[in-house]
């Protein structure tokens, strides 16, 4: 029972006689392992070089979303409110697309690079997989904390090598997305050549119906100009011309039940409601009415205003195809770069002092702690290891 | 003299004059220990790796040999903590093949550091007023982390307003307290072992009524801050944990109180604060692992594990220590995103269980298993002692953290969390504690030599 459990105790001297009892261990696992580390960092292991390239989102100034950042005062400033923008996530799609990768694997000749010669002789298309998997085994991408900032790393053994992929990737994403925007902007483009066409037929329709109004209500521009000027209330109906056009045209794209529409219909209803208020004044005292501008002339407005309309309809889409067709031929700047590569003139890896130094202290402590678990084995078994770790067993 | 110095030159004399204090009563600084684990983050010296608690632990191994080495103090090695050596020679001799030895090497370090911990602990409670003191300290540390993360989630309300609290999706990114910590799930894990060994604080015999209802308190605003940590695994931890006390008598009446306290505390979130739909939606996603970002994210993480197992001679000796960073890259899940691919946690499976299969293969994962097995062991030793007042609290407290912790290996990967290193080190206390309710010291410490040669 645990009452009949001796403790497994060790003055400071003890703990001293140990450690000296197993210094020849101790040292000789440390030393073994440092020289051994050593070595291998020295002549064993191939030296890695890392080239990282950076860039920024797209479109940096659209905040996407309020992130809370940890501050050091706990209750006055807990928290500050960093802004995420525009993630870096399609360069990152992109980057990893088997087309940019293919186009490095090509470009940069890595069958070769990567000791994939033979094996190209044989099977091309074996060759060109294992290339890009090598590829995507030398390749890191990092994203800072707020997903800002995307950091292409590349480590090969060549230290230009993983600088020119590292630059390469962004080269290529570059023109994969250029293209894709070009792609677009022809896309773009055809669209609204067709489109163009049809405004122009619609224009063409529509002259043709002025000139038909014209003709069949001999309403001409004079005739129009002389009723304006001398229609007293010519400034009311013109306002009223021009309500119901703004209520023809946002009645086909909105719910009849939208506010803007209500307060058009609201205020069409005044203004009608007024004049025939005047005409019925006049009706009642035997006036003359005023002189009004006659229904023809209306719908020659309103005719004249839709022709406008289609008129700067059409210039829009000329001007938009325009653009694309601008788009599809200039070369523009997809990514903003923050940092190119450059080759490292040290390797990153192996680490060599580091390394040593920590394969010291991990013997250390390997060697100390298996000394430490013996001397408990012995102290239990009276000397005896095996005893001991039945003793121990049996205890536990 | 200007405030800035005149406060610099207080903690100066405080801090020096609490040093001393602490080398002729060490057991302050574990009570101290518990506090400093707290800082996970704001403890930090310069934002580096060096917290105060790390700097704590160098000193407490160093006042530790001065008592060795002044009064003739003796280190006693707890019989479950010498089965963590076997491990440790292993996760040594394993980072020697790992693809980063500095990396691997630094980890070792850091868990050796935390074993001599656990020791020390062990070591150094010696009566049952080292406990109460440790106890207490766990109640403060509770409540200023909690009152922090509560404050955190107010600032979060003021300052992002209603509508962006309400727009959070389930992972609630932006709206989870971190209290003093880097990680909100770190904070919810901490308070989760914290409420669990309050809540056996109030089953302490010679308390009186208001340390209860102090306690009471706390646990109250503990549970909130757990809640707003909105970490699933803690309201699991914490959940599992208040359940599995049903088995202590005492404490029994308490259960059903404490889950009537929870679920009213989330039907109050639920409907009366602006934290109804992110909370709704967090508790739903624990139902829906399997579907959402984080649970595939979880599956992909655990099958890429496996895959790395299953390589070569991995099965039986593992990739090396830290090793599981290096190799997910060529063991992804075939249906991982490049998001999943590209994400922070990726340097370890989400389980303790697939990372040690992973990076030790069976002898490493074995080995853990015989450590735990003698924790085990050595809790269920020390419940037939017979252990009665406060060392008996402390024993289920110790007993239902090391269970629910067990249970967590297979939720997150870590195995530095201080508080089980924390514990480990009690229950090695605990198996020296006389059996029956007595305040006197263990037999043989430094402690009742010390009261033996006054009488």
């Amino acid at each position: 029972m645990t009452e009949n459990r001796a403790d497994i105790e060790y003055s400071l001297l003890d703990l001293v006689l140990l450690f000296r009892r197993f210094l020849p261990f101790v040292a000789t696992l440390m030393i073994v392992a440092m020289l051994l580390a050593f070595l291998s960092v020295q002549f064993l292991v191939q030296p890695r070089y890392v080239s990282r390239a950076s860039l920024l989102p797209g479109k940096p100034d659209a905040v996407q979303q309020r992130i809370p950042i940890l501050e050091r005062g706990a209750f006055r400033s807990a928290f500050r409110f960093g802004n995420v923008t525009t993630r870096n996530s399609l360069n990152l799609e992109v980057m990893l697309s088997d087309r940019v990768r293919g186009k490095i694997v090509e470009d940069l000749g890595l069958i070769d690079f990567f000791g994939l010669k033979e094996m190209r002789e044989s099977t091309p298309l074996g060759a060109y997989q294992e290339a890009m998997e090598q590829l995507t085994q030398a390749t890191h991408f990092e994203i800072s904390l707020q997903l800002q900032v995307l950091i292409v790393v590349v480590t090969t053994h060549d230290s230009e090598m993983s600088a020119r992929i590292a630059n390469h990737y962004l080269d290529v994403t570059e023109q994969v997305l250029l293209d894709r925007l070009r792609n677009m902007a022809r896309e773009k483009s055809r669209f609204l050549e067709g489109r163009i066409e049809e405004v122009k037929d619609q224009i063409e329709r529509h002259e043709l119906r002025i000139i038909e109004h014209i003709q069949s209500t001999g309403v001409g521009d004079t005739e129009m100009a002389m009723e304006s000027a001398f229609s007293l209330l010519s400034p009311v109906e013109s306002t009223i011309i021009d309500l119901q056009l703004r209520r023809d045209i946002l009645a086909a794209d909105m719910d009849p039940a939208h506010p803007e529409l209500i307060e058009i219909e609201a205020e069409l209803q005044v203004y009608e409601e007024f004049i025939a208020r005047l005409d019925s004044i006049g009706a009642d005292s035997g006036l003359r009415s005023p002189v009004r501008v006659g229904e023809a002339s209306r719908t020659r407005v309103r005719l004249e205003h839709e022709l406008s309309l289609l008129k700067d309809l059409e210039l829009s889409l000329v001007e938009a195809r325009e653009t694309a067709r601008l788009q599809s031929v200039l070369d523009m700047k997809t990514l903003t770069i923050l940092d190119h590569a450059v080759p490292e003139v040290e390797p990153t890896w192996p680490r060599k002092r580091l390394t040593v130094m920590f394969s010291g202290l991990v013997a250390l402590v390997v060697a100390s702690a298996l000394a430490l678990f013996l001397d408990i084995l012995e102290r239990l078994g009276g000397g005896s290891r095996r005893d001991g770790l039945k003793r121990l067993m049996r205890e536990t | 003299m200007p405030d800035g110095i005149l406060q610099l030159v207080l903690l100066g004399v405080l801090g020096i004059g609490f040093a001393l204090l602490t080398l002729r009563h060490p057991h302050l600084l574990v009570a101290l220990s518990v506090y400093t684990l707290s800082l996970d983050y704001l403890g930090r010296v310069g934002g580096s790796f060096i917290t105060l608690n790390n700097l704590l632990k160098a000193y407490l191994i160093v006042v530790f040999l001065l008592h060795m080495a002044q009064s003739g103090r003796k280190l006693i090695i707890p019989r479950h903590l010498a089965w963590f050596l076997p491990f440790l020679v292993f996760l040594g001799l394993s980072s020697f093949y790992s693809p980063d030895l500095p990396r691997a090497g630094f980890f070792v370090t850091r868990i050796t550091t935390v074993w001599i911990f656990a020791v020390i602990v062990a070591n150094l409670v010696e009566r049952t007023s080292h406990l109460a003191l440790v106890f207490g300290v766990m109640v403060l540390t509770a409540l200023t982390v909690s009152i922090t993360a509560h404050m955190q989630t107010l600032n979060v309300l003021t300052m992002a307003g209603v509508e962006m609290v309400q727009k959070q999706g389930p992972d609630a990114g932006s709206v989870r307290a971190l209290g003093t910590f880097w990680d909100a799930n770190s904070l919810g894990g901490f308070l989760g072992i914290l409420s669990l060994y309050m809540i056996c604080m109030l089953a302490i015999p010679k308390a009186s009524r208001w340390i209860k209802v102090g306690i009471l308190l706390v646990l109250f605003v503990t549970f909130g801050a757990v809640l707003l940590s909105y970490s699933r695994s803690a309201w699991i931890l914490v959940g599992l944990g208040i359940a599995a006390f049903w088995r202590f008598r005492p404490l029994r009446p308490f259960v059903g109180l404490f889950f009537a306290m929870g679920a009213l505390g989330v039907l109050y979130l639920i409907f009366m604060t602006p934290y109804g739909p992110v909370l709704m939606n967090r508790l739903m996603s624990v139902t829906e692992l399997t579907q959402d970002y984080s649970g595939r994210f979880r599956w992909f993480l655990a099958y890429s594990g496996m895959e790395i197992w299953a390589g070569g001679m991995r099965w039986l000796w593992g990739g090396g220590f830290y090793s599981f960073s290096h190799l997910i890259w060529s063991n992804w899940h075939p249906l991982a995103t490049n998001d999943m691919v590209f994400h922070s946690g990726t340097h370890l499976s989400h389980t303790l269980l697939i990372t040690l299969l992973a990076e030790g293969g069976l002898i490493g994962t074995g080995l853990f298993g015989v450590f735990l097995f003698a924790v085990v062991k050595e809790l269920i030793r020390i419940g037939r002692k017979g252990l009665a007042g406060l060392p008996r609290i402390a024993f289920v407290a110790s007993s239902v953290v090391i269970f629910v912790k067990i249970i967590d290996t297979f939720l997150n990967p870590s195995m530095y969390d201080n508080l089980f290193w924390l514990t480990l080190g009690l229950i090695g206390a605990l198996v020296r504690f006389p059996a029956g309710d007595s305040d006197a010291a263990v037999a043989g410490s430094p402690v009742t030599t010390h009261t033996q040669s006054q009488e």
